[in-house]
């Protein structure tokens, strides 16, 4: 028993990951390590780790899930439960290097924005009229991305970008042409024309040969037959 | 989503409503 006991203590600490990463500043890993992020973490992150559809800004220094290298080789390795953010089969020597890849790019920064936070809450569900579409924290709509922790998934440039030049970050980190991290997250305008002539516009949520299925601008989500459709007229090719 | 220009959105409110954003759920922040 006693044996036992210790063999399973000894497992356990060979299991154990090193609290700093060996690789740390090594110029070969952090070239090997960005290689493998753009290979396997950009379709989410952004080729330059900057944010994607899916994935936060990890040039931030806004680490949610913890900032030591010990608990970002968890986030890698075990993924984070409740998210998008999934367990992946690195080798230990490579999610190293993928670490040091992102100290490399990242570099904790204070936001420089001294703006008032409950003007800018006003405005948000009030005047500026974004909470139709978006939500935060269970209030607003659901034709845009929930935006209940994008401070802590973007960059303040990111959010200047997004409501002045909308499109310039739509297709940011949409490298992923087999569909392997699912279908892509797109908020595309679309409106179909029906036999009718009625024009109903909102958000294609599904598309195929055969069907389309919109959020309109009420949130109701509508199925039609292209069959019976005049037309589809998408703002922005997919 | 609309292009929210300067005469939509003056810098000012900008500013604000980037602040709001901003501050939405970062839990770790430095």
């Amino acid at each position: 028993m006693v044996l036992f006991s210790g063999l399973w203590t000894s497992a356990l600490l060979a299991e154990d990951k090193p609290l700093a990463n060996p690789k740390a500043g090594n110029p070969a890993a952090i070239k090997e390590g960005s290689s493998l992020f753009r290979g396997n973490c950009s379709p989410c992150h952004g080729m330059n780790a900057t944010g994607g559809g899916r994935g936060p800004d990890l040039t931030a220094g806004r680490w949610t899930h913890g900032s030591s290298d010990a608990e970002i080789f968890r986030t890698i390795s075990q993924g984070v439960p409740g998210t998008e953010m999934p367990a992946n089969s690195f080798e230990d020597s490579e999610t190293w290097s993928i670490i040091a890849y992102l100290r490399s790019v990242g570099s904790p920064r204070r936001s420089t924005n001294s703006g008032d936070r409950s003007k800018g809450e006003q405005l948000f569900f009030a005047s500026a009229g974004c909470s139709q579409c978006h939500m935060v924290k269970g209030k607003g709509g659901r034709l845009g991305p929930d935006l209940s922790r994008v401070g802590a998934a973007r960059s303040e440039s990111y959010l200047v970008d997004s409501i002045r030049d909308p499109d310039k970050q739509l297709s940011n980190g949409m490298l992923d042409p087999n569909r392997f991290f699912g279908p892509p997250l797109l908020y595309e305008k679309v409106t179909v024309v029906t036999a009718s002539g009625e024009t109903i516009t909102g958000v294609a949520k599904n598309e195929d040969t055969f069907s389309i299925q919109l959020l309109d601008t009420s949130q109701q989500l509508r199925l039609f037959l292209r069959k019976d459709l005049k037309d589809v007229i998408h703002e922005r090719s997919p | 989503m609309p292009v929210y220009s300067e005469e939509m959105l003056s810098p000012a409110d900008l500013h604000n409503l980037v602040a709001y954003l901003e501050s939405l759920n970062r839990l770790t922040a430095v």
